[in-house]
């Protein structure tokens, strides 16, 4: 990996963003980031590409550049900080400011980003839909379903709901069709009855 | 890589523990299946199902009894297209009210279970282990809580609530990679041991006033078909392989119009299929990963002059690593 | 992403937060600019008013900075961020409980996270331009994915929505690691082509 030229360097770029690079490959990199206008415009562009791929209410409304601005103007006002010189310097002492494991997730968790064929292309419309299928796990009977299990489950099972909204969904009919009789035939599973069975007959009509 | 054949010798009422050694909570797996297995066949039940998955939820009512050898159960849609399903041991017949009609089939699939089990082919565990988490009431009832971990990343874990006395699951929650709950298959409300009237119960397989409907469906093998994965996907044995014509009789069935293969996988939890048809330039727009919520996930691939579609209540990654395995016999 | 793989996005937070509290500021513009949507989408959710929610976005980075030296390094930076945003959100409100602009029907508590809130989106202060704008970008990105081919698609997706390493993109799409790199890279690429433009004209900022 050397700086030689832009796109192999935008490449580092893209690799170092998605954790893939050593140590010593994800130090040059960020020299090179903190230093290079253009590399940092590019890691600005991914970041939102990213964003925005998972949920399209990420995409930017106003510049993201101004708002850094203000914050730096803030910043350079603030008392100098001791520096700690060493690589991760974690104080043992401090208060873990964590939330429950299932929280710290963002990509898993951020709404469902509807990505549409643009109009005119064909008379099916294919929608296709990724993202988390999160659901819901509030209980009327109260707090915590699984709070028994606590001590034995490792995660807080605090599930949160990621609702089929932001848009209409428009279904496939074919896939549809293909995922009905997967559910029919294919029930060559150990949980098969009944979850699976009445799951299957249950769930078919969802949406129709 | 191979896969380790184990033998497991599974008897109803007992298990074999020389062959496996029991770690800290980890209760075996087989022995717990058929007990499952078991309690679904043999508990008389009624009550109301909940199927939560991706922000849907759909409900039914439900109705089991076991009179002898056989199994009657009637499923009555709550939301969704009005629905009931009937069913004798492997034969099911889906009627629709609204129309009229009636489609009778034949699930090989629920006639497996046990024998896929009792078979030295069964490898479950290879895949999976069973860990017992506790107990909790639910449903009204007192039910001991399992969780059923994958050794990889190529298919999802379970929680599992067995009713105590009996075994009958009474909830299943599906997980992802990360543990989170993907949907959830629950009774909201359960009557075990129910009265049920038989009789009335296997009156509602009665078609009358109903046109009937069978679907096509010829029994193939992908190798005659021509085709076959150039690698194994660890765990995922092939099943069953159906060829559907083109012209299928069955109005409301899959395959209307379009002759397709459907490749059956499954590593004994998880199932996975394969849908092979001629690729039509004009309806096959774009090969896509999709997640329609909750566990199941499809993908699309165009191979040559053949477009493929993969369906299974796996992580996108397997349904991927199917498509790319499929290929055309050399 | 599981944190069981040693990697995940998580690496590149560390190396930023690392490289800050060894004296760098600029590092932390990086992770600002990372972060700064998702934290105003999660204040919007508690408040209205368009200032307020850059008010309080703002100060959690700034709160954040200032504790920087107290992340552990066992837990996601994003999950750590989060937290302070919500403790300042809880702060700012709690000061202006009478006013009228600030939304009513917030639930903010521990067990809250973002995806659970109403849907509502902040009042109309932002001007039209600034809406249209952000819902250019939206379908930009979308136009632009939809001209990739499709395994540059295919990898990018498994990467950003559906979190997987590059070992195990690789597996999935059986290709070499380095492939699956150099798609997911060339996906980036052509899809930011399409959107610098339009950043760039947002407030005619350039870099």
């Amino acid at each position: 990996m050397n700086e030689l030229n832009s796109t192999s360097s935008s490449e580092c770029l893209s690799a170092f963003m998605d954790g893939e690079l050593s140590v010593n490959e994800s130090a040059q990199v960020l020299d090179r980031l903190l230093v290079d206008t253009q590399a940092k415009e590019t890691w600005h562009a991914y970041q939102v590409v990213g964003d925005v791929l998972r949920s399209a209410e990420l995409a930017p409304n106003q510049s993201d550049l101004a708002f850094l601005e203000k914050l730096e103007h803030r910043l350079s006002q603030e008392p100098q900080r001791p520096v700690v010189s060493g690589a991760r310097q974690f104080p043992v002492t401090d208060v873990a400011l964590v939330l429950p494991e299932d929280l710290s997730k963002p990509v898993a968790n951020s709404p469902v980003f509807r990505w549409k064929v643009l109009a005119g292309v064909a008379c099916s419309a294919f929608v296709i839909v990724v993202g988390g299928g999160l659901w819901s796990q509030t209980d009327p009977r109260g707090g915590g379903q699984l709070a028994i299990i606590k001590p034995v489950i490792s995660e807080v099972p605090v599930v949160v709901a990621t609702e089929t909204s932001a848009g209409p969904m428009l279904r496939d009919p074919r896939l549809d069709e293909l995922m009905t009789a997967h559910r029919q035939l294919g029930g060559h599973s150990a949980l098969q009855v009944p979850a699976g069975f009445l799951r299957n007959a249950t769930y078919e009509g969802a949406g129709r | 890589m191979t896969q380790m054949l184990r033998k497991w010798l599974v008897i109803f009422t007992a298990f074999c523990t020389c062959a496996w050694q029991p770690a800290i909570a980890e209760v075996p797996l087989n022995a717990w299946l058929m007990r499952v297995h078991q309690a679904a066949r043999q508990s008389v039940y009624t009550g109301t199902f909940v199927v939560s998955a991706g922000g849907n939820m759909a409900s039914a009512r439900i109705w089991h009894v076991c009179d002898g050898a056989q199994q009657l159960e009637r499923v009555e849609t709550l939301s969704g297209t009005p629905r009931a399903i009937f069913r004798r041991n492997d034969q099911v017949i889906t009627f629709f009210p609204q129309s009229k009609i009636a489609i009778a089939e034949v699930r090989d699939s629920l006639g497996l279970f046990p024998s896929l089990l009792k078979s030295s082919d069964s490898a479950i565990g290879d895949f999976y282990r069973l860990k017992a988490l506790g107990n909790e009431r639910i449903a009204g009832f007192d039910a001991d809580v399992f969780q059923l971990v994958p050794n990889d990343r190529l298919r999802y874990g379970y929680r599992v609530w067995n009713e105590k006395k009996s075994g009958l699951i009474i909830q299943l929650q599906t997980l992802d990679l990360d543990g989170k709950v993907l949907e959830q298959a629950a009774f909201s409300e359960l009557q075990l041991d129910a009265a049920v009237n038989v009789g009335k119960l296997s009156k509602a397989g009665n078609t009358d006033g109903y046109r009937v409907l069978r679907p096509d469906l010829l029994k193939t093998t992908a190798d005659a078909q021509g085709w076959m994965l150039q690698k194994e996907v660890e765990g995922f044995k092939p099943m069953a392989c159906y060829q559907r014509p083109a012209a299928s009789s069955a109005a409301g069935l899959a395959m209307n119009g379009h002759s397709t293969m459907q490749w059956m996988f499954s590593d004994g939890v998880a199932t996975v299929s394969l849908f092979v048809e001629v690729y039509d330039p004009q309806r096959h727009l774009r090969e896509s990963l999709t997640d329609m919520g909750g566990a199941t996930h499809t993908q699309t691939r165009r191979i040559d002059a053949w477009w493929v579609t993969v369906v299974g209540e796996v992580p996108p990654a397997t349904l991927t690593t199917f498509a790319h395995a499929l290929e055309r016999k050399k | 992403m599981n944190p069981d793989t040693a990697v995940n996005s998580q690496d590149s937070d560390i190396v930023l937060v690392e490289r800050t509290v060894a004296g760098d500021q600029k590092a932390y513009g990086l992770l600002v600019l990372k972060y700064q949507r998702r934290i105003q989408r999660l204040i919007g959710r508690m408040v209205r008013d368009v200032d307020l929610i850059e008010d309080i976005s703002q100060e959690t980075f700034v709160r954040a900075y200032r504790a920087l030296h107290q992340f552990r390094g066992d837990a996601q930076f994003y999950t750590w961020l989060y937290r302070i945003a919500v403790n300042t959100a809880k702060k700012f409100l709690l000061e202006l409980k009478h006013d009228p602009t600030v939304s009513e029907n917030f639930r903010v508590n521990d067990e809250d996270d973002e995806t659970s809130w109403r849907k509502s989106e902040p009042t109309t202060d932002e001007g039209p331009e600034s809406i249209l704008a952000a819902k250019e970008i939206a379908t930009v990105v979308n136009a632009a994915m939809d001209a990739l081919p499709a395994d540059l698609r295919q990898a990018v997706v498994l990467r950003e929505i559906e979190g997987l390493s590059y070992e195990e993109i690789a597996v999935a799409m059986n290709c070499p690691v380095g492939t699956v790199r150099s798609r997911i890279f060339r996906a980036r690429e052509a899809i930011s082509q399409r959107v610098r433009p339009l950043l760039d004209k947002q407030t005619g900022k350039r870099w």
